[in-house]
């Protein structure tokens, strides 16, 4: 009996020692496409007004996620052009996330692995939906970098106002046989940038009819919009200099994505996105755009 | 971090004041405590070097702690303040500046329990898995902020345990560090003694430092890339047998995988480490006095940090100093066998031999190779100490060093250094109060900057004065580069407890070495006044 009680306490321990480690991305890394390039301008570019990202962390299951899409959309409404959100849908809250089964109505699939990997590991892994995330920042007075959405609007305002060093152009073409949708990237530098930056680029759609749970009833048909489908780069950003090269002034990087959308998705309402963005322990987001591929 | 201080200070207060109540009931208290403080001014000179930052912009430079201690049989309490104004101390290049509580502590020991809150220094065996400790004067202070437990349930057994934060200067790392110790002492009636003893650590990285790491690993080429751990483990067992005048020591360590630097610190790896050390000693007392030590160690990937991202001396979690000879004289602690913790293996032998009473020689010799059995260090050692009379006596030698400059100094491309340095020291007692010390050596190489002759006289006027004068001159340098001296002049003024000193000094780049610990530190021209006192 002892020897069957020592094995079981062992067995026991053993499997608390084990851990969930951080997100690596082991898929296959960018392969240079034709068209990237970096070289220098002749002039300085006049700085762009820095765009907004506002992620909201939501799900299908979520009663109160009905609201946080509508705040952010008056955001959106209030400062046409310089919003950007991305809807996430994660896995690791389930109860708020997973696919709504109701009779005769579509249950699309939203969670994405680039979307659970932004709420896990950079955002915070709220335990309470809705809540989201203004360019990424931790604000002082917050206890966590994702806020409730009744708050975004004011941290908004107060991020609209701050310079981008870089300005971001998206550039989109679509070959509509094969559904290959071509995404050029143009970063340009018009200071000089020491902090080490990121570059997400993904794939949202808007117009996706699907249940979604509401504050007393499930609604049918609800349209979902905003919804992060694909990452094009790896989980954590696609590094653009390393910790001790300083990105200078005049500087043009120009990164070209290529993506097969898959069946299902309706190109007309599919938009891709960039954020520029830095990492480690200061993640914020410094400026970002969205652009239709039709 | 203000209304820490003024916590901290509430707190040390109070219980002095409740000390002060103690006194009066009869459990009187010790009040201790010391003072040191140094100022640098800081003269360019670009002929060596001396142009940091510290010489275009600080020019001077203040630096310096006072610690108190309070004892009693209540409660032991001890604090440290600290001030670095524009000090060169903990960043050699660049003028640092800060000030607060650099250490405080509450103890209390309770029959069998010792308990300690606050900042923690301490060490497992050797300090081979975790040693918490200060030597300001290369930089180093890793206390653990947290808490310690020792249990001694009998006089030959203690156990220890600690818990906390490694110290970052007036903060912390945010990694935890967990770990036990046991340790046994053992004898034997045929008079054979023993200590055993086993140590396990555990870090836990904190989720900022693990992104910062992800991040890097995620931007490697696909086949490097490795998911790294959050727990990290070192382990750790140990053991000395004394049989009469033999002694033997016996250590393995080990550490389980973890994100390490690669070898050309490019890039993280996911590696196991390994640390093995031997010490065989022999020691005949007698007329003709012999001792005998041979040490052996193998390191292989035995980084061990707050966080791997972390790099020279800071967040050194273990102790590691280099076991080849720690060489005094200043041509002579030139080229030092600097711990290369990823892959090193060190033999060392050392004989002392005395003869009658006045003379006695001693030998030494050792061998460093590395990453692929390269060679990294080799040293020859011999003196000879000849006592002529009660009030003389002369140290003669010679040394002779192998220096890998490109690896252990990070100097790509650089030839490795040879050198031939005899050596003489000169000790003449003139009375009772007045004495005379001189010391020279002359470092002969064709490689590095050259070919260096060092002159130290030391002259004492017991109690109060001491003066000392020297010159070190590139005697024959290569080609490109001037003569250059090195002068040092220095006078001190002892009263009792306290002593203030100034110094002019000219210093050569070079290693900074404390108990086999090492840093490379800038050249140095400049004044510096030191003040020091206990109480």
């Amino acid at each position: 009996m002892k020897k069957y009680l020592f094995i079981l306490v062992m067995a026991t321990l053993l499997n608390a020692c084990k851990e969930d480690g951080p997100y690596i991305d082991f898929t296959p890394t960018k392969t240079p496409q034709q068209g990237d390039t970096a070289y220098f301008a002749s002039a300085v570019a006049t700085p762009q007004q820095r765009n907004v990202l506002l992620e909201d962390i939501t799900g299908v299951r979520c009663p109160n996620c009905p609201q946080s899409h509508d705040a952010a959309k008056a955001i959106s409404n209030a400062n046409p052009g310089r919003i950007v959100i991305l809807a996430l849908h994660g896995f690791s809250n389930p109860v708020f996330t997973d696919p709504l089964i109701t009779s005769g109505f579509g249950y699309p699939e939203f969670r994405d692995s680039t979307a659970e990997y932004i709420i896990t590991q950079l955002l915070g892994n709220p335990t309470a939906l809705p809540q989201g995330a203004i360019n990424r920042k931790f604000f002082a007075s917050e206890s966590y970098r994702y806020i409730p959405y009744s708050k975004w609007s004011g941290y908004v305002n107060s991020e609209l106002v701050l310079p981008t060093p870089m300005n971001l152009d998206i550039t989109n073409s679509y070959n509509s046989s094969t559904r290959e949708v071509t995404s050029v990237v143009k970063m340009e530098c018009t200071q000089d940038v020491t902090d080490t930056m990121y570059l997400t680029v993904g794939i949202t759609e808007n117009g996706i009819l699907g249940t979604q749970k509401g504050p007393t009833d499930t609604i049918q048909n609800y349209q979902h919009n905003h919804i992060f489908r694909e990452g094009l780069t790896p989980k954590s950003g696609l590094r653009l200099n390393s910790p001790t090269i300083t990105l200078q002034s005049k500087q043009v990087i120009v990164r070209v994505f290529k993506y097969n959308l898959p069946a299902g998705w309706n190109v007309n309402n599919c938009n891709i996105v960039a954020v520029l963005h830095k990492s480690s322990s200061r993640i914020e987001a410094m400026h970002c755009a969205e652009k239709k591929i039709l | 971090m203000k209304v820490k201080l003024l916590l901290t200070a509430s707190l040390f207060f109070s219980v002095l004041t409740y000390a002060q109540t103690e006194s009066g009931a009869g459990n009187s208290g010790t009040f201790s405590g010391s003072f040191y403080s140094n100022t640098n001014g800081f003269i360019r000179n670009t002929k060596i070097g001396a142009t940091t930052p510290l010489y275009t912009q600080a020019l001077s430079a203040v630096e310096g702690w006072f610690n108190a201690n309070y004892t009693s049989k209540m409660v032991n309490v001890s604090m440290r303040y600290d001030f670095y104004h524009n000090s060169n101390l903990l960043q050699p290049n660049e003028p640092y500046s800060n000030s607060g509580i650099g250490f405080w502590q509450i103890n209390k020991t309770a029959d069998k329990f010792d308990i300690s809150v606050g900042n923690i220094y301490d060490q497992f065996g050797s300090g081979s898995i975790f040693r918490a400790y200060w030597e300001p004067f290369i930089g180093i202070d890793n206390a653990i902020q947290g808490a310690r437990v020792i249990f001694r349930p009998n006089a030959n057994l203690t156990i220890k345990a600690i818990s906390g934060k490694q110290k970052y200067r007036f903060s912390s790392f945010e990694p935890i560090l967990k770990g036990v110790n046991i340790e046994q002492s053992l004898s034997t009636k045929n008079n054979i003694n023993a200590t055993l003893g086993a140590g396990l650590m555990n870090r836990t990285l904190d989720k900022q430092t693990m992104n910062a790491i992800a991040d890097n690993i995620n931007n490697y080429p696909l086949a490097d890339r490795f998911v790294p751990t959050y727990n990290e483990f070192a382990y750790q067992g140990y053991a000395t047998v004394y049989v009469k005048e033999i002694s033997l020591s016996l250590e393995y360590a080990g550490k389980t995988s973890e994100a390490i630097q690669n070898q050309s610190f490019t890039q993280l790896q996911n590696k196991p480490g390994q640390f093995i050390q031997g010490n065989l000693a022999w020691s005949h007392a007698g007329k003709r006095g012999i001792g005998v030590n041979l040490q052996y160690r193998k390191l292989n990937n035995f980084e061990y940090r707050i966080s791997p991202l972390e790099n020279g001396l800071t967040g050194l979690v273990n102790y590691l100093p280099s076991i080849t000879r720690q060489n005094t004289y200043r041509l002579m602690a030139r080229y030092n066998a600097v711990t290369q913790y990823n892959n090193e293996q060190t033999m060392q032998a050392d004989i002392t031999y005395t003869h009658n009473d006045k003379n006695t020689l001693q030998l030494n010799g050792s061998y460093v190779t590395g990453y692929n059995n390269v060679e990294l260090f080799h040293e020859l050692y011999f003196d000879w100490l000849h006592q002529f009379n009660d009030k003389f006596k002369m140290l003669y030698g010679i040394q002779s060093v192998m220096f890998n400059q490109s690896i252990l100094q990070g100097e790509a491309g650089a030839k490795n250094v040879y050198t031939i340095t005899p050596f003489t020291e000169i000790n003449y007692d003139i009375d009772s109060k007045r004495s005379l010390r001189i010391e020279a050596q002359y470092l002969s190489t064709k490689q590095d900057s050259g070919s260096f002759v060092n002159v130290l006289a030391d002259f004492n006027v017991a109690p109060h004065w001491s003066f000392s004068a020297g010159d070190m001159i590139n005697i024959i340098p290569n080609s490109g580069t001037d003569k250059i001296n090195y002068y040092t002049l220095f006078a001190a003024y002892t009263e009792g407890p306290s002593r203030i000193a100034l110094a002019y000094v000219k210093q050569l780049a070079g290693f900074n070495c404390n108990g086999g610990i090492c840093r490379y530190e800038p050249a140095f021209n400049g004044v510096k006044l030191t003040l020091s006192s206990t109480f």
